[in-house]
């Protein structure tokens, strides 16, 4: 169980004295506290964690900075999820965070940035936080919180996002094409416009492979692709079928990147996203 | 030299114009070398069996063999990546997959 205090606007040394009658006051020894702090106010924190028996971890969160104050011995869950792939990483973090109470926080190790990137999308999508999120050597993490989804209403009054999903790839030319020049109009109407290359689509993300598709009205595929990627389109290739084809990330189209299958479900289920399937 | 061979490849060969026409649609200019290559064996057959002149037969079965290599070349990328479209221009590679097969029993048996 974690107890949030909000202790905004409560200066140092304050903070400590606040901090240390909390804890003296708590219903429960093995009881984590989390103050929500005005930055600067976290001064002397660590000397109430020692005194109390308590491990400190101070982070940023937005223009707050939080002191988590966990009872000593008590480590935060790791899950390492190196050596899997999409969709596995996705449903192992979500099945633990499921499990997890409201402020409770699970460490993510990841193999590639991407994964992280779409856990992280995942994880908001439940309606949790993304507490932290860095690298430690050659390890990816994250830090996801649980949070309870809040039930909201939005009114959309314009879509100014274009979601371009190509499943045909380099065996149907047209519909390569297509993609490419409906997002050179959706970025020449000052759209933002995110293409994801899916089954057969994949295989267009590949070095090399688009440079063989030309019609004689058209530029090259490839160079078309490049100019898309130079204009702001994000192009991601979807990690489950680049896997299914061969396709590494070291293999991919410079400024293209692999993303998972919760990348793709909530950029459809985003209603800003007008979707375009090719 | 068994010049019924190239009838059987001629009729492959025109029987492979509509997937050809699909094909060649679906994916685009890397599919000239192919078009050229079996145009040249279409013409080149005909020719064979019009005058029945071993030498022609023999060029048109290299053609035939040429038609059937550009197409696997010039296709292989899109083979490798592309499982959904292929039914597409599946029919076009088993036809000029016969071709080399044709070419060969005319010049061997």
């Amino acid at each position: 169980m974690v107890k949030t205090i909000n202790a905004q606007g409560i200066k140092s040394p304050n903070a400590a004295i606040l901090a240390d009658n909390v804890i003296k006051n708590r219903d429960d020894a093995g009881e984590e506290i989390r103050f929500l702090l005005s930055p600067g106010a976290e001064a002397g924190m660590d000397a109430v964690a020692r005194k109390h028996g308590y491990e400190l971890e101070i982070t940023p969160s937005g223009s707050l900075t939080e002191a988590r104050m966990m009872p000593t011995g008590t480590t935060m869950r790791e899950i390492d999820v190196r050596g899997d792939f999409c969709p596995g990483p996705v449903i192992t973090v979500g099945n633990i965070l499921a499990t997890l109470p409201a402020g409770e926080r699970v460490k993510v190790i990841a193999a590639s940035e991407d994964t992280l990137d779409d856990i992280a999308m995942a994880v908001k999508s439940s309606g949790s936080v993304i507490a932290g999120r860095g690298t430690d050597g050659e390890q990816h993490f994250l830090i996801a919180e649980k949070a309870e989804k809040q039930e909201s209403v939005t009114a959309v009054m314009s879509k100014d996002r274009v979601v371009i999903a190509q499943s045909s790839g380099i065996g149907n030319a047209e519909r390569a094409y297509a993609t490419f020049l409906f997002s050179q109009v959706a970025l020449s109407m000052g759209k933002k416009v995110t293409i994801f290359l899916l089954m057969d689509g994949a295989g267009i993300g590949k070095k090399g492979n688009a440079a063989g598709v030309k019609h004689p009205a058209f530029e090259r595929l490839d160079l078309l692709m490049d100019e898309v990627i130079k204009a702001g389109a994000t192009v991601y290739v979807c990690e489950l079928s680049a896997k299914f084809r061969g396709i590494g990330p070291e293999s991919l189209v410079d400024g293209v990147r692999l993303a998972g299958a919760a990348t793709y479900l909530e950029l459809l289920s985003n209603p800003a996203n007008a979707v375009v399937n090719f | 030299m068994e010049i019924t061979y190239q009838v059987i490849a001629l009729a492959v060969m025109f029987s492979g114009i509509v997937s050809g026409f699909i094909t060649f649609r679906m994916l685009g200019m890397k599919l000239a070398p192919h078009f050229g290559a079996l145009i040249l064996a279409l013409l080149a057959t005909i020719a064979a069996i019009l005058t029945g002149n071993i030498a022609v037969a023999y060029g048109a079965a290299l053609l035939q063999v040429a038609a059937a290599l550009t197409a696997y070349t010039q296709m292989w990328t899109t083979l490798k990546y592309s499982f959904q479209t292929s039914p597409g221009y599946a029919p076009h590679l088993a036809l000029v997959t016969m071709l080399p097969v044709l070419a060969l029993a005319g010049i061997l048996l």
